[in-house]
């Protein structure tokens, strides 16, 4: 409270917090804290001293009780503390106890799955019998080790993961090795990840400048043709679009609707919600590639990235071009590449035998460049936006 | 090894491998059409034609669900013990401990008020209400066995098209394409025509529950694009998105040959397939019209208020 009346007696005027009496509220409040007993513990989960009976559900279904099970762990497993009630803390304690390797080697496969494009374990949900061996052992041992003695710090593995000499590997083929290890299992190079959908989402708003990066909050409904969310529940689900920021908030803050979900989520490998999935395929499909080139959101995308480049950069097309890599790819364009030049010119080209075209491209006015050099540069923007490196991690 | 014993050899690979054999030069042939032969370091994209187990006799698979039709048990499932028990409650012993969503386990019986008669020479038993189906009775084939331990919409959608009452599971259509892939890399491998509204399963009619989504069916579309954004953004002419693509192709082709990865080639084949799914959906949609003009006929004779076809 107190944090909260000294924050907001900043942004508002010297008078205003006066009148509300911020600065003697604020003393009094301290005051009052002072006078408070120390924060004690409230149990808002209780263990129940008479558990009710649990059976297995044959086939899943209630009404058909199978046999009565009681708490217990896979006996294959190290055991569970014969001297202490099974309770769920017990079971806490269990899973993260020092006897216990296999919380830490799954969560860092997890991480290292993602940075690297493949876990240690490849068979992320299943380090049993039917999962497939671990391609560095040791590798996987090590950092389980380290990330449970280090109090179990997603960060400090994620950041010994890519600080390693292995990650910061280049992601280029190298032919020597073609031969010798062609799924590049042992990691003599990086490999290029397609980004998931969520983050092409992302990156695609950010290079344009339209992204909200605001945290948490409710889910947002970006636009999507209509006759979609129509097949959902019996013509149930209301897709009703998100207003102003939010549509352009990250992807991780889409809606999502089991019965009919976000088409582009879905085209880009997003798993079914309605089961749990460790690990996503990266597929290629023509359906990705009309959703980068056709859908309206990233037409919008590549429309802001236009007017973008030709308001924050002046001058020649070049320098328009160098912002524009630098803003998409994060480098500076080949210099001897001509292509985009030629694109642009005959883009420019095509657009000024039809003005009513350069106006649908770049429907927005008042930026100070001409409608057909808006819509030239509009067409670049997409051709950046669906380039390969652009939705790829190098 | 003599040339009999060889030809021996040949004539018993040839009967072994038969009609798979074939098969294998017929997909070799529409690998090399498609030009989605294995990428270089060996991989296969996920839909790539895989040979089948067992000579296949079907070429496709379709599959008509008629949502809201009337009960079958007023159309080709007659039940005599319903007639037996109409206007009864059902007895004790079958509904004890029975919970019911919607319905009081105590509810009466009610039969079909529909008259059924065997018709043809299979002697299929056919209700009144379907005359003229009755009279090719000896081109259809009936299957009664199927049931399912849930009786609303949802479960027994979920039954019938992914094996089990829980959503999660992947439905058939994924299956196939998981097992055999899909020949045509122009249009997805499977397709859910819907005459607009959702089904109670909504996607998860057509899901690939735990399998990649990669195998899940691609809903075409009643209205609008059949495909979605199959139609280039508002301005941009065809001549303009081919220039897009060759300019798009040639930018990925250089950092192609810079990193030498073969996804990239990969993805430029993706974006040319793409565009030529755009120059046939003139084509697709006048077909889709067709086809969702019968589906609607035959949803107005059915009273079916959904149709979904795969």
């Amino acid at each position: 409270m107190k944090f909260f009346l000294d924050q907001y007696g900043t942004v508002i005027s010297t008078e205003r917090a006066k009148e509300l009496k911020f600065n003697e509220l604020s003393k009094k409040l301290v005051q009052l804290d002072s006078t408070l007993p120390d924060v004690s513990i409230a149990p808002a989960i209780a263990e129940d001293p008479k558990p009710p009976k649990s059976h297995i559900h044959i086939r899943g279904d209630f009404f058909q009780p199978g046999i009565e099970v009681r708490p217990g762990v896979l006996a294959a497993l190290h055991p569970f503390p014969a001297d202490e009630k099974p309770t769920r803390l017990t079971l806490a304690r269990w899973i993260v106890s020092q006897d216990n390797p296999l919380t830490a080697r799954v969560a860092v496969n997890r991480i290292w799955q993602e940075l690297l494009g493949r876990g240690l374990v490849t068979t992320s949900e299943d380090f049993g019998t039917q999962g497939e061996r671990p391609s560095h052992p040791e590798l996987l041992d090590w950092l389980a080790a380290d990330f449970r003695d280090h109090g179990w710090s997603l960060k400090r593995t994620i950041k010994q993961v890519v600080m390693s000499p292995t990650y910061r590997q280049s992601s280029k083929a190298r032919p020597e090795l073609q031969e010798r290890d062609p799924d590049n299992r042992l990691l003599a190079r990086q490999n290029r990840l397609r980004l998931p959908g969520e983050l092409i989402r992302d990156v695609t708003l950010a290079a344009s400048g339209l992204l909200d990066t605001r945290v948490g909050g409710r889910s947002v409904k970006p636009p999507q043709p209509p006759g979609v969310a129509e097949l959902g529940y019996s013509n149930s689900v209301k897709w009703i679009e998100s207003k102003g920021a939010d549509v352009y908030r990250r992807g991780l803050y889409v809606h999502f609707q089991r019965t009919a979900p976000y088409p582009f989520l879905m085209n880009f490998d997003a798993p079914s919600s309605n089961v749990t999935a460790c690990r996503r395929e990266r597929s290629d499909t023509p359906l990705q590639a009309l959703n980068l080139l056709n859908d309206p959101v990233f037409s919008e995308a590549a429309q802001a990235l236009a007017a973008r480049l030709l308001t924050e950069v002046s001058g020649e097309f070049d320098r328009r071009r160098e912002y524009a890599y630098r803003l998409c790819l994060a480098r500076p364009p080949p210099s001897e590449q001509a292509e985009m030049w030629q694109y642009f010119r005959k883009q420019t080209q095509l657009l000024e035998d039809d003005p009513k075209a350069a106006e649908a491209l770049f429907p927005a006015s008042g930026i100070g460049a001409n409608r057909v050099e808006s819509a030239a540069w509009m067409g670049l923007s997409s051709l950046l936006l669906n380039l390969d490196e652009f939705i790829t991690r190098e | 090894m003599t040339p009999e014993d060889l030809q021996r050899i040949r004539t018993r690979h040839f009967l072994n491998t038969g009609a798979v054999g074939l098969g294998t030069i017929a997909l070799s042939h529409l690998f090399a059409v498609e030009g989605r032969t294995a990428t270089t370091d060996g991989k296969l994209s996920p839909l790539a034609p895989k040979p089948p187990h067992f000579a296949p006799k079907a070429k496709n698979v379709i599959f008509l669900f008629m949502e809201g039709a009337p009960s079958q048990i007023d159309l080709f499932d007659p039940k005599p013990k319903l007639q037996e028990w109409h206007g009864k409650p059902l007895p004790p012993e079958m509904t004890k401990d029975l919970k019911l969503a919607f319905t009081r386990p105590t509810a009466a019986v009610l039969a079909s008020p529909r008259v059924f008669q065997k018709h043809g020479q299979s002697g299929i038993e056919i209700s009144d209400w379907l005359p003229h189906t009755a009279q090719v009775a000896d081109d259809l084939c009936v299957v009664r066995s199927m049931f399912s331990e849930a009786f609303n919409h949802h479960p027994g959608q979920a039954m019938l098209f992914s094996g089990a009452i829980q959503f999660g599971r992947p439905t058939i259509g994924s299956w196939v394409v998981y097992g055999l892939g899909s020949e045509s890399q122009n249009l997805p491998g499977f397709v859910v025509l819907s005459s607009g509204k959702g089904t109670s399963g909504g996607s998860n009619n057509w899901s690939s529950g735990f399998l990649s989504s990669s195998y899940a069916g691609v809903p075409f579309r009643s209205a609008g694009d059949p495909i979605l954004y199959v139609s280039n953004p508002p301005g941009m002419s065809r001549d303009m998105q081919r220039l897009r693509l060759d300019s798009l192709g040639r930018l990925n082709e250089e950092h192609y040959q810079e990193t030498g990865d073969a996804e990239i080639s990969s993805r430029i084949q993706s974006y040319e397939l793409a565009f030529r799914m755009q120059t046939a959906a003139p084509e697709l949609l006048d077909f889709f019209e067709r086809a969702t003009k019968r589906a609607r006929h035959v949803t107005a004779s059915a009273r079916s208020r959904r149709t979904l076809m795969r």
